[in-house]
């Protein structure tokens, strides 16, 4: 294939796959098991992409995951706590960067 | 004296909604803004690295608008892959986009205009944002999200741009800065636990998560994943708050 036509194919079938729900359900009703499904995904969805976020980490080896685990226990500590989105995203972040440089000089 | 003035006050508030709604949409973004502006940059370095020209670059931000298909793509290009493989590793990338859909249809029933670029341009952190409790009328969420997905677009875009520049004069590192995505989620997830109808979803899913991600190939997480949901969520029924 050359560049264009991948542009188009990959492009075509993401869009494909973000328009196939409304396109489906534009006119008729969705069945109870389907509504039941977006009622509840959506939580369910968000804690995936948390994982998803980080499913690269590095458990086994140097740094072993401490500047995730510090920095998500900072934010769900201080979101629960303080519950300013900004504040706990960009704190926890800023910790994040932090641990990361230390920890990266130090093992 | 006051001074009746029809149109103009009516403008006039109408002018304050916007800036309101465009003030919220902006601060609600900005941590999309530090993650796209740096996984963008690192899209940009990526692809100049990988010789893809900047037009090609910059083209894959409007065509398929999908960061971690992007990437791939750039693996993909110059490099004459087959029909098939392109077709099925689109699929395998993006199949979490078919879910996002299902809880928008509702709220975006009313967009009308709007409605083919919210769809189009629906990535996880804009769906992830449109899924916040908002205190909007019907309108005004339209507008609030038209905006947040315009916004979170173009700060993909020009993260993307800053890489292509940068990587003709820097050499570039990530630093971390793109766990501001991870808190995004993270404080989304949070936010939505709060509802303690939906607390037992919120820990299954992420059970569910871990262990696909420990056990199963690694490279199928996200498929993986999306199926032990659906059908947790279609065998255990749950409580009939739900319904």
């Amino acid at each position: 294939m050359n560049n264009l036509s991948i542009l188009l194919t990959v492009g075509g079938l993401t869009l494909a796959l973000r328009a196939l729900p409304f396109l489906i359900f534009a006119k008729r009703p969705m069945p109870l098991w389907l509504i039941r499904l977006s009622k509840r995904i959506p939580v369910m969805i968000l804690g995936l992409l948390v994982v998803y976020t980080l499913k690269d980490t590095k458990v086994v080896s140097a740094p072993y995951g401490i500047p995730e685990s510090c920095a998500l226990a900072f934010l769900i500590f201080f979101q629960l706590k303080v519950k300013n989105p900004l504040l706990s995203i960009s704190l926890s972040t800023a910790l994040y960067v932090v641990l990361l440089r230390v920890l990266a000089s130090s093992f | 004296m006051m001074i009746w003035r029809p149109g103009y006050g009516k403008i006039g508030r109408k002018g304050d909604v916007c800036m309101k709604l465009f003030k919220k949409a902006f601060t609600d973004s900005i941590p999309v803004m530090m993650g796209y502006l740096v996984v963008g940059m690192a899209y940009g370095v990526y692809a100049s690295d990988a010789g893809i020209s900047a037009i090609e670059t910059i083209a894959m931000d409007f065509a398929i608008y999908a960061g971690s298909m992007q990437f791939v793509s750039v693996r993909l290009l110059n490099h004459a892959p087959a029909f098939l493989t392109v077709v099925l590793l689109t699929l395998l990338v993006n199949f979490r986009h078919l879910f996002y859909g299902l809880p928008l249809i509702r709220e975006y029933k009313e967009a009308k205009g709007v409605k083919a670029y919210l769809i189009y341009a629906l990535t996880d952190e804009t769906f992830a944002l449109t899924q916040q409790k908002l205190d909007l009328a019907k309108k005004d969420k339209i507008r609030y999200y038209f905006l947040i997905t315009l916004l979170n677009q173009s700060y993909w875009v020009i993260g993307s741009i800053m890489g292509i520049v940068l990587f003709r004069f820097i050499p570039f590192s990530t630093n971390g800065v793109e766990f501001a995505m991870t808190a995004l989620f993270g404080v989304l997830f949070l936010e939505a636990m709060r509802d303690k109808k939906v607390r037992i979803d919120g820990y299954v899913a992420l059970i569910l998560c871990v262990v696909s991600l420990v056990l199963l190939p690694k490279d199928y997480f996200v498929v993986i994943a999306l199926i032990a949901i659906s059908s947790y969520i279609i065998l255990y029924k749950g409580n009939k708050i739900h319904e």
